[in-house]
């Protein structure tokens, strides 16, 4: 009897009631799409198509398995059906439920069809299933955006430096950052960063091991002894601060960006400017940090050094201004919110919480708070 | 120590640290415990400015990440025609992504992906198999229209839209498509061999309200079938 009904009334049934044949019917008997004019096709080869595309290549940044990941997801969206439980309280589901999806194109096919009294029953049917495909497509990219996230949720961005060069890769999170290039060494062989899509092949190479591990995690136990190390998640700036310490994260960006800085400081030029930053670092460290010395050494006016890395600009007393920090310390601050460590910290330690109320009273001192 | 900066130095040497999360709780407890001290009292101040930087910083980052997941979102509603807002909503949201060039390229490129994949062959296709085997296919452009399928021999035969819908399934008999087993005794017509004038159908069946019918004729040595979408329409 499935085989005579409307695709409608098919979506209709899944939709209301779970009907599993009418499921059945959908996926197993109608060719309902059509990719690039071509020959009708069903659900399942369909998805499979858009995995192939050029336009699902761009929606995950053509990370493959972000690609295989949103495939699953959106074939789950048609096709799975929740296990008829009673009683089950608030048990997370095992997927996504197809009803819904279903529920959507009847509620979306229906009020749109409103508009068609013109069409019979049979350019219905073919009008539908052009509408269902709309329909497959538009899940289709919202699981490219749900997988790209969890994806970048999970996988760090790495600048492996080799030969002179640099690739950028995204690793699992889980490898530590210390690690990353010794394990890269390891598991890709006969790396040539000067051979043309270079940077592709390692990310391809990467991404297998990646997926093998998945499904081979309870034998690959020597791999799975690096997975269980550390679980932070880490960010570029983390892995730069870690590479070139906090004075050449800072010194690398703010050279990278000399266009937005001020003219005077402009004026020095990428390399003095690292080098300005670099002995600004250096001297507070040492203890030795000077204004004057430094902005003389420089070349550069004490305002504008002031301005740029002054080492006053708070008042203690409610008379003076506070004035805005200065830009060096202001940019240190904007990229230490990129570090999940220092957030982490800040956020454990209870500095997060205590500074947040601040700024939420608009109390410019922190009186009362005790040092725990 | 810079006793106005005096926490820079602390934190740049806990980020260079072997778990820079344990030593930056460390090195907060530091700056707290200094800061208690006079000399420290407005490099304390200014440590409390700087971490209020930070966590500014940080929200705009995940605002940003957020409105930016938000608007993807919203371009895929918009131009997949699954947007359910009013009008109102609808022009105000293009007007969102009009406002970034990086919303209003995403916008472009998706419409121009989209309409790519969602290309259909024209018209209405319907497929006729003949023991479960493609026996034919025939594409209709437009409605009323009448398509001819030669060669009909007896057999169970499925007749479908292209896209698997069945509209009829049935045996054809030898009595249905052999002239002289379906008119006995009768000469055999000018229509049953020649196309030139439509002879009296064996077999006429009706799907879809009327909106499609199919008529089977004798030939001499095999029949045909006539398919014929109609152009009622749909009460």
């Amino acid at each position: 009897m499935y085989r005579r009904l409307s695709l409608l009334r098919l979506a209709e049934l899944i939709a209301r009631t779970g009907n599993r044949q009418a499921l059945q019917e959908l996926h197993n008997n109608r060719r309902v799409f059509s990719y690039c004019d071509q020959h009708p096709i069903r659900l399942v080869e369909f998805v499979d198509k858009l995995r192939q595309s050029k336009a699902a290549w761009r929606w995950c940044n053509g990370q493959v398995e972000v690609l295989d990941r949103a495939y699953d997801l959106t074939i789950s969206k048609f096709s799975h059906l929740p296990t008829a439980q009673k009683n089950v309280g608030r048990v997370k589901q095992d997927g996504p439920d197809c009803r819904y999806y279903y529920a959507a194109f009847v509620r979306h096919a229906t009020a749109k069809m409103k508009a068609e009294t013109h069409k019979n029953k049979t350019e219905k049917e073919i009008w539908m299933a052009g509408l269902l495909q709309k329909l497959v497509i538009h899940h289709f990219r919202l699981s490219c955006l749900e997988c790209s996230r969890a994806n970048r949720e999970q996988t760090r961005r790495y600048l492996w430096k080799l030969n002179g060069a640099t690739l950028s890769l995204r690793l699992p999170i889980q490898i530590p950052g210390r690690q990353c290039s010794r394990w890269l060494a390891e598991h890709v062989p006969d790396v040539d960063p000067s051979r043309p899509g270079e940077q592709e092949r390692v990310q391809a190479q990467v991404n297998r091991f990646v997926s093998r591990q998945a499904v081979f995690s309870l034998t690959s136990i020597d791999e799975n002894e690096i997975v269980a190390d550390l679980p932070a998640c880490r960010s570029v700036t983390e892995q730069e601060i870690e590479i070139n310490g906090l004075s050449g994260a800072v010194a690398d960006e703010k050279a990278d960006n000399i266009v937005f800085q001020r003219p005077a400081i402009q004026q020095l030029g990428k390399a003095r400017l690292k080098a300005l930053i670099h002995e600004i670092f250096e001297s507070l460290a040492g203890g030795t940090y000077e204004a004057t010395r430094l902005a003389d050494g420089a070349g550069i006016s004490r305002s504008t050094f002031s301005r740029f890395a002054g080492s006053r600009w708070s008042s203690q007393t409610e008379v003076d201004q506070d004035r805005p920090v200065p830009d060096l310390w202001r940019n240190t601050a904007e990229a230490l919110a990129s570090h999940p460590a220092l957030v982490r910290a800040a956020q454990t330690a209870g500095v997060w919480k205590r500074v947040e109320q601040i700024i939420e009273t608009g109390n410019a001192t922190m009186s009362g708070v005790s040092n725990e | 120590m810079n006793d106005h900066l005096y926490f820079i130095p602390i934190l740049a040497k806990a980020l260079q640290q072997r778990d820079p999360e344990q030593s930056l709780r460390q090195a907060f407890d530091r700056i707290y415990s200094l800061g208690s001290q006079s000399c420290y009292a407005l490099g304390f101040e200014q440590f409390k400015r700087f971490m209020a930087t930070v966590i500014a910083h940080h929200k705009s980052n995940q605002n940003r990440r957020f409105v930016d997941h938000g608007v993807n979102m919203l371009i895929v509603e918009l131009v997949s025609e699954m947007f359910e807002g009013s009008d109102e909503e609808r022009q105000e949201a293009l007007s969102v992504i009009q406002s970034q060039p990086q919303w209003r390229k995403e916008y472009d490129d998706f419409t121009t992906e989209i309409k790519l994949l969602s290309e259909r062959p024209e018209g209405i296709g319907i497929s006729i198999y003949r023991e479960n085997e493609s026996f034919q296919s025939v594409q209709f452009s437009e409605i009323p229209g009448v398509k001819s399928i030669d060669g009909v021999t007896a057999g169970r035969y499925r007749i479908c839209f292209s896209t698997g819908r069945l509209i009829w399934e049935g045996n054809l008999s030898e009595r249905d498509l052999i002239w002289t087993l379906a008119f006995p005794r009768q000469p055999l017509e000018l229509a049953a061999d020649t196309e030139e004038r439509e002879g009296h159908p064996t077999k006429e069946l009706s799907a879809l309200s009327g909106e499609i019918s199919i008529r089977v004729f004798a030939g001499l040595e095999c029949g045909k079938m006539r398919i014929t979408l109609n152009a009622s329409r749909d009460s």
